[in-house]
């Protein structure tokens, strides 16, 4: 049998964003993977070091859509430990429960993902569906659908009265019985078990030795979860029980976000159940330090970093970013190789790739 | 577990590096580690990256720093003058604990020793840095471009038109390009 590359990409009908594979197959088999990204670098991460702390934050929010949130959450944190001041409790369960609501719209953007790569559209659009509810849900709580820009140096923007705390809990209350529905569809359909189920394989070792992340990491059986890990925000309060699978297939990875959704709500009830009293946010504008920093938070596609060095101006020195996309783009070496051609798809999709992320 | 980590990876450091280095641990409130350790020679980065690589860690991200300004110095704008100095931090995880271990290279150098042959973890950041700030990575196993098309000319510092970088892709340079290269070798993506 012959050997031959075929490129997958820049622009491809299953990848909604642009980044290039050149394979190499053998028949219809994979034997190897290149990848070749940059065609949406837009130089974030430059223009980021030329404006002041707070114009970053409405910067930051933009770098990825459906992690949105975090951007600036992990941005504010790394600052806050430079100018050396503390979040108000109140202020700290706000931020972890717009992370929740943002972490339960992604994970169901993925679970319905899956079945549209593989063809069974009408599950995506249920899965779609479902989601709606959490995208109505950040309209009416937060102003907006997507870019929800709560956070500010020192707390967040935002506060909720009794009313609106018992809105979303109803919300997410009702959202329950649907979403038991689902995760019962997709694991009783045949369709998806046999597309997902021993496809893209990463095994617990490979899992460490790439230091993959988030959902993929806790797919191959790693309990990486920096909410649990390395807590912050409220999370040193509310426990968190990390999702494991052990199988390592795109189907353990899409177990691991359906587990999670339901996760999310538990933790959304809980934080709203003891949710303190008190002022949402640091009452002065901090004087930024000179010095370095770094902060962690769970996105919902897995680890975030910030790194961000003042020269005691208010332009930052240095500011980095590290998307849990980028790491786990390494380990589809391994996920790759012996999969057919028609499974590329669906094992790019299981990483949950954000490709604006990647490039910044 | 916690401490007991930060313990031995101090004591693996004296232990290979002896006084050749400097490191400090900050602890927050909620318990997050983050280690700060300067080495004082840049190639002894791949021997730091053997030690987590026994401790089965692995590199959360690379951030490379052009000529940074000096932290405890009030920074003023005669700084600029000076001679290019670049400091790469490795922000790297191992046993629950964050460290960022940082060098400087020698004046005038542009290349660093590649540590993805320990951590594989290092490879995508290491190829990043290299397209974005042109350092050089000495025994990378696969040092291509990760970034940028490989038919542009790095320079130290320059700017690249984001239409370059994308190779002409959304206008009619890509076209051009493709008519201009005729039929043969259509199917490579050497031509795209």
């Amino acid at each position: 049998m012959s050997s031959y590359n075929i490129p997958v990409g820049p622009i491809h009908v299953v990848l909604e964003e642009p980044i290039y594979f050149n394979l190499q197959v053998e028949g219809e088999t994979v034997i190897g993977v290149e990848i070749n990204a940059g065609h949406v670098h837009r130089g974030i991460e430059f223009l980021t070091m030329q404006r002041n702390y707070y114009q970053n934050l409405t910067l930051t929010e933009r770098v990825c859509s459906l992690c949105s949130n975090n951007h600036p959450f992990t941005y504010c944190m790394a600052v806050e430990k430079l100018a050396g001041i503390e979040v108000p409790v109140r202020g700290e369960y706000l931020r972890s429960l717009a992370d929740e609501i943002k972490r339960i719209a992604s994970h169901l953007f993925n679970i319905g993902l899956h079945p549209h790569i593989i063809g069974f559209d009408s599950m995506f659009m249920h899965a779609m569906e479902i989601r709606e509810t959490m995208q109505d849900l950040k309209e009416i709580v937060f102003g907006n659908r997507m870019n929800i820009s709560v956070n500010t140096i020192g707390g967040v923007r935002y506060n909720i009265d009794d009313e609106q705390a018992k809105y979303i809990l109803k919300t997410v209350n009702d959202l329950k019985k649907p979403l038991v529905d689902l995760a019962k569809m997709i694991k009783s359909s045949a369709s998806i078990r046999r597309r997902c189920e021993g496809v893209g394989v990463l095994t617990k070792e490979q899992a460490i030795k790439y230091g993959v992340i988030g959902p993929v990491a806790r797919g191959s059986g790693v309990p990486y979860d920096v909410r649990v890990d390395n807590p912050y925000a409220a999370y040193d309060k509310i426990k968190v029980n990390p999702v494991v699978e052990q199988n390592g297939d795109v189907y353990s990875r899409l177990l691991v976000r359906i587990g999670e959704v339901f996760e999310s709500i538990r933790i959304v009830e809980e934080l709203l159940r003891t949710l303190p009293d008190g002022p949402t946010e640091y009452p002065y504008i901090p004087d930024i330090s000179v010095g370095e920093a770094i902060a962690k938070s769970e996105a919902p596609r897995g680890e975030l970093i910030y790194y961000v060095r003042s020269n005691g101006t208010d332009i930052p020195e240095r500011i980095k970013w590290r998307v849990p996309t980028y790491q786990n783009w390494g380990a589809l070496d391994v996920m790759m190789p012996g999969c057919k051609i028609a499974d590329i798809p669906v094992i790019v999709g299981s990483i949950d790739p954000c490709i604006s992320c990647t490039e910044r | 577990m916690k401490e007991e980590a930060m313990k031995s990876f101090s004591s693996e450091m004296a232990l290979k590096l002896g006084n050749k280095f400097d490191l400090r641990w900050d602890i927050d409130k909620k318990g997050f580690v983050s280690g700060w350790c300067r080495l004082m020679d840049a190639d002894d980065i791949y021997q730091v990256a053997e030690i987590v690589a026994d401790f089965k860690g692995r590199v959360i991200t690379l951030s490379a720093l052009n000529t940074p300004s000096v932290l405890n110095e009030p920074s003023d704008a005669s700084s600029k003058n000076e001679p290019i100095k670049l400091v790469i931090n490795y922000h790297l995880y191992f046993d629950g604990i964050n460290c960022t271990v940082t060098i400087t290279l020698p004046d005038n150098e542009r290349a660093v020793r590649s540590i993805t042959p320990v951590l594989i973890s290092a490879d995508w950041h290491e190829r990043e840095m290299q397209d974005l700030f042109n350092i050089k990575l000495l025994g990378h196993p696969n040092p291509k471009r990760l970034f940028l098309d490989k038919d542009i000319h790095l320079a130290d510092h320059a700017m690249i038109p984001l239409s370059e970088a994308m190779n002409g892709a959304g206008t009619n340079t890509l076209w051009e390009k493709i008519m201009r290269s005729g039929r043969k070798d259509e199917n490579t993506d050497e031509q795209l």
